[in-house]
């Protein structure tokens, strides 16, 4: 039987990707290679934000599916 | 009761007292649901969440990263060397490629979505009713516009392409309406205002400051008016219900966000996995090229071949006549359903504009400049009818009969 995972796990999953792997490779693309990867970064930028947009729907998720 | 009695102890000739408790602003509503708070703008029905009724917060999302990469883009721009600052904007300035390269392609997505809103709405018929008629006729300026300051846009980078774009806008002023009825000195003074005296820094200073300044402005000027007109009629599709709205905050906010999200990341991520290439510029020797304008152009120079007119007289007229057709269309629109199929003639006319652009673009893409013959064209703007038209009598005769069997 797989266990179906709880909401606030999840957000915490998404949590430690950013802090794991999209913000190190951040770091690295405009601090570590300073205006070498400056495409590479746009990209991983819009990858957090996404990632933000995807918390924030599940901490509001039940008031939306409530209301619509 | 209560308010009849807090009327009567009002006396006339004072103001109503000002209202500072800001609190009040966040008042619960009796129609909304319970634990809601009244922030912002208008509550809808669960209706007014369909993806087809946010096509006009994609267009507003566009404008809003134009502005804000556009101020971005203006620190660096440089009206005396206009080439040269804009290679400097994407060699050396930090980022600033992928920014000036998504505001070329977030400029297009603009153009897609005011052509996709305005196609929605003319196909659902909501530009009748109420203040709707007012809030369809700012919507056309709102369209010229922004196709005006595209084009102004691309004029500023000082390319090959663009100088010739603003050699064919300084012909159509010469050579076509407004030269042919205004006096030579007039036509020479709104000349001067609109492009200066030809030197390459006058030139440039009065095109950026109607792209940056006055078309900009405008903009969002009517924008504005155009948003509380819709706030005022609310949407088209929906009859306000009580105890069925949902408020404003937070579910409407959130949707906006994130559709403003994937809008501005889908961009982001197309700008740098396809960084803009700066064209040629002005006056370089480079033999063999033929200059090819932006596809939200094309249709309108191949229009004019098309025609068989050329610019100055037969074309211009034509393009001043379907605008009109534009303004008018709430007025020349007289079914009294709002159904697609309920207004064949207006939805025919719909399915032939958006299929004579898409046709002129590809054409104007593929080949710039060149004229056709008349009978080819005469066949192929009378397909195009044909095929416009007959489906929708032949779609509405299906449904009237099979209303009549009955399903």
């Amino acid at each position: 039987m797989v266990k179906k995972l709880e909401t606030k796990n999840i957000i915490y999953i998404i949590g430690a990707i950013q802090l794991a792997v999209v913000d190190p490779v951040m770091w690295y693309f405009t601090q570590v290679n300073p205006y070498k990867y400056e495409n590479a970064w746009a990209i991983t930028l819009v990858i957090n934000l996404f990632l933000f947009a995807a918390i924030v729907f599940l901490i509001m998720q039940k008031t939306i599916k409530e209301r619509v | 009761m209560e308010g009849i009695i807090l009327g009567d102890k009002m006396d006339k000739t004072e103001y109503e007292h000002n209202e500072y408790d800001l609190t009040k602003l966040i008042k619960e509503e009796k129609d909304l649901p319970a634990g809601s708070y009244k922030i912002g703008f208008k509550s809808v029905t669960s209706r007014g969440y369909k993806i087809d009724e946010w096509t006009g917060a994609w267009v507003a999302t566009a404008l809003i990263y134009q502005i804000v990469s556009g101020i971005v883009l203006f620190y660096y721009y440089s009206q005396v060397n206009p080439y040269a600052s804009t290679q400097y904007m994407i060699n050396n300035v930090p980022f600033g490629h992928i920014i000036l390269t998504s505001h070329l392609y977030m400029a297009y997505a603009m153009i897609a979505l005011v052509y996709f809103h305005m196609m929605r709405q003319w196909f659902v018929g909501s530009y009748k009713g109420k203040w709707r008629w007012l809030q369809w006729i700012l919507g056309v300026v709102l369209f010229l516009l922004t196709i005006l300051t595209a084009i102004l846009g691309y004029m500023l980078a000082n390319t090959a392409i663009a100088m010739a774009a603003l050699h064919i806008g300084i012909l159509f002023m010469q050579r076509s309406v407004l030269g042919r009825i205004l006096p030579g000195a007039l036509i020479n003074w709104i000349e001067a205002i609109l492009v200066g005296n030809y030197t390459t820094t006058a030139t440039f200073s009065h095109l950026l400051a109607f792209h940056v300044a006055v078309f900009t402005v405008l903009m969002l000027g009517i924008f504005a008016v155009h948003f509380i007109l819709f706030e005022r009629s609310g949407l088209a599709s929906e009859k306000a219900e009580k105890g069925k709205m949902i408020p404003w905050f937070p579910t409407n906010l959130l949707y906006a966000t994130f559709s403003a999200i994937i809008l501005v990341g889908v961009i982001i991520i197309f700008s740098a996995v396809f960084p803009q290439k700066l064209l040629l510029a002005y006056g370089s020797l480079e033999y063999g090229t033929f200059p090819v304008p932006d596809w939200y152009i094309t249709p309108i120079y191949k229009l004019m071949d098309v025609a068989g007119y050329g610019l100055g007289t037969g074309g211009v007229p034509l393009v001043i006549a379907i605008v009109i057709f534009l303004f008018l269309i709430p007025f020349i629109d007289k079914y009294h359903k709002k159904g697609a199929l309920e207004r064949p003639w207006i939805t025919a006319f719909g399915i032939y504009f958006i299929m004579g652009l898409s046709v002129m673009t590809v054409w104007g893409y593929s080949q710039p400049g060149l004229s056709q013959t008349r009978l080819l064209t005469e066949y192929m703007w009378w397909a195009m009818t044909l095929v416009t038209f007959l489906p929708i009598y032949a779609m509405r005769f299906a449904k009237k009969d099979g209303e009549e069997i009955g399903n």
